[in-house]
Parts: structure tokens; C-alpha cells; sequence
């Protein structure tokens, strides 16, 4: 019942509410991004998609380290899976394409531009999808010899 | 009556077509005239042997040969066509009276599509692009039924990707 309302009150706050970026404590950095994660399923949950992208971009712009930016990836997997669930494809786009914009590592990059394919796949747009993979295979190509 | 007009009009007498007053007028004729008299039994032999005969359909080449000739014939034909096209017509009419080749084509060129499909090498980025879509679409029937069905605690990741690893066993909550 806490939670719950705890959640609720944040949602209404949510338009108002920024979280501040706080660089080099991760354990902050997670808690707000682990909220603001519930948020977001909370606005696709109550069906309020033109929010969903505001709010997901909190939690991107949040001072991720490299080595936590699988988290994002795997947050924008979970959100365009949520997305695609009520067909809004043009939402799971738009939260990949701000997701990218937050991401330093090629790895994640890669990843995302993969995540990019699959929503072009959903909705039946083959050559896109196939660009979009080609794309991030190219930047794991880019990345095997340095590693 | 004339032996010409009797004449002309003896296969309609035969067939029955002739008004009654035609019909009396070649019947008159008829017994007056040896020579039509031995016309017309003559035309009625011929008539009552081909009807003793069996009838025979005729094969279906037969037939779109005839067609075929009727169709390039002067004499027949409405408009004279260009060589090339009428034996183009008559190639393709013969071609599809038989049935065998229009199946045994078709079967031969889906056999041949299929050999080319199967020789040729599959594109190594589409079917890596076909396996990342089978994984990914797991990862979104998965992702599905932790968020919309309350999925099980095990798939914390797939609901939260911020939460802290859960470290206490699932016998005892209170073991790190």
C-alpha cells in the first residue's frame, strides 16, 4: 500500500520533479533510475505515452558509468518491450534514439541499434531493420580488433 | 421443277426442313425423274449408312490442329496476322491441349528455383539477423509476461534493470 502510494505521488510530481545528475556516487545514480524506472512503467501502464519519453530521458541523462551502461540498454529493451506491447512503436523509437544519444561505449551503442532493428521488425519494415543491424554490426566489427 | 432445283434442295427434303408445299413439289419431281430418283436414294444410303456408324470423339489434338487451321486460314481468319504471332497461337494451343507439359514445366522450373535456393550460400548477416530476432522476440515474450502477468521475483532484471542484485537465498531471506 506504501509503495504504492509512494509511486503514485512521484508520477504526479514527475513533470516537476528532475532528478539531479549526481556524478561519481552510482549507488545514487541507481536508486533514482531504479524509481524513475516505475515511474515510466507506470505511465505505459496508465497509458500516458506522450510522458513516457520525458520521463525515460531522466533516466538516461543520469551520469551512468561505463560499466552500468548495459543497465540502460537493457532499460530500453524492457521499455520498447512495454511500448510494443500497446503498439506504440513510435515511442520505442524515440526512447532508443534518446537512449543512444546517452550512451559512450560502442558495445551499448551496438546494442541499442540492434534494439532499433527489432521495433523497424515489429512493424514489418525489413529494410530498415536489416540497416539498423548492419549498423551495430558494423560497430562491433570497429570495436573486435582493439579488444 | 428443275433437276438443279430438285437437286439443291434434296438434303433439306431428307432432313425434313422443306415447307409441305416444297416437300410435295420435290416428291412429285421425284417420281417423275429417274436420274434424281437414283441422286436421292443415293444420298439416303450414304445418310442411313453414317448413322450405323459408332461415333468417335475425336482426339483433342485433333481438334486444336483444326482450330488452329481454321485460325490461320484466309479464308477463315478475320484479320491476317504476321506469321510469327499465328505460330505463336498454334504452339501455344498445342502446348496447353496436352496437359502432362504445362505441369511437367511448371514442376521442373519450381524444382529448379528450389535447387538454386538450396545451392546458394545463405547472406551470413541475415541469418544472424534472423537469429537475433528469434532472441530477441524470447526476450519480448519474456519481458511481457514479468511485466503484465507479475512475473516471479527471479526475473528482477527483466523488471528492473536499477534494481541491487538480490542476494538472500531462497530458503532464508536473512542470508547474505
Amino acid at each position: 500500500m506504501l509503495i504504492p502510494g509512494l509511486l503514485a505521488t512521484l508520477l504526479l510530481a514527475s513533470p516537476l520533479w528532475t532528478p539531479a545528475a549526481p556524478q561519481g556516487n552510482w549507488e545514487e545514480v541507481r536508486t533514482i533510475a531504479e524509481t524513475q524506472h516505475e515511474i515510466v512503467l507506470l505511465l505505459i501502464e496508465k497509458e500516458e505515452f506522450d510522458k513516457v519519453p520525458q520521463a525515460a530521458r531522466e533516466i538516461f541523462k543520469l551520469h551512468f558509468p561505463e560499466n552500468q551502461e548495459h543497465r540502460i540498454v537493457k532499460e530500453a529493451q524492457i521499455l520498447s518491450s512495454a511500448l510494443l506491447h500497446h503498439n506504440r512503436t513510435d515511442i520505442a523509437h524515440q526512447v532508443v534514439s534518446d537512449a543512444m544519444g546517452c550512451v559512450k561505449t560502442p558495445q551499448a551503442k551496438a546494442e541499442l541499434h540492434k534494439e532499433q532493428a527489432f521495433i523497424y521488425r515489429r512493424e514489418g519494415k525489413n529494410d530498415e531493420a536489416l540497416r539498423e543491424f548492419e549498423e551495430s554490426l558494423k560497430i562491433e566489427k570497429q570495436q573486435a580488433p582493439q579488444q | 421443277m428443275e433437276c438443279r432445283s430438285c437437286f439443291d434442295a434434296l438434303t433439306a427434303f431428307i432432313d425434313q426442313e422443306l415447307s409441305p408445299r416444297d416437300r410435295q413439289t420435290v416428291e412429285d419431281h421425284l417420281d417423275r425423274c429417274l436420274s434424281c430418283r437414283e441422286e436421292y436414294d443415293s444420298l439416303l444410303q450414304s445418310y442411313e449408312f453414317t448413322e450405323k456408324l459408332p461415333w468417335i470423339e475425336p482426339d483433342s489434338r485433333v481438334w486444336a490442329g483444326i482450330r488452329s487451321q481454321v485460325a490461320v486460314s484466309p479464308a477463315y481468319g478475320p484479320i491476317e496476322r504476321p506469321v510469327t504471332y499465328r505460330r505463336l497461337i498454334e504452339v501455344l494451343v498445342n502446348w496447353l491441349m496436352r496437359p502432362w507439359l504445362p505441369i511437367s514445366t511448371l514442376a521442373g522450373l519450381l524444382g529448379l528455383v528450389l535447387l538454386v535456393n538450396y545451392l546458394e550460400p545463405p547472406n551470413p548477416v541475415e541469418s544472424e539477423f534472423s537469429h537475433f530476432i528469434q532472441e530477441r522476440e524470447r526476450m519480448y515474450d519474456n519481458q511481457r509476461k514479468v511485466l503484465f502477468t507479475n512475473g516471479q521475483w527471479q526475473l528482477r532484471d527483466e523488471r528492473n534493470p536499477f534494481s541491487q542484485p538480490i542476494s538472500f537465498s531462497d530458503k532464508n531471506p536473512f542470508q547474505e
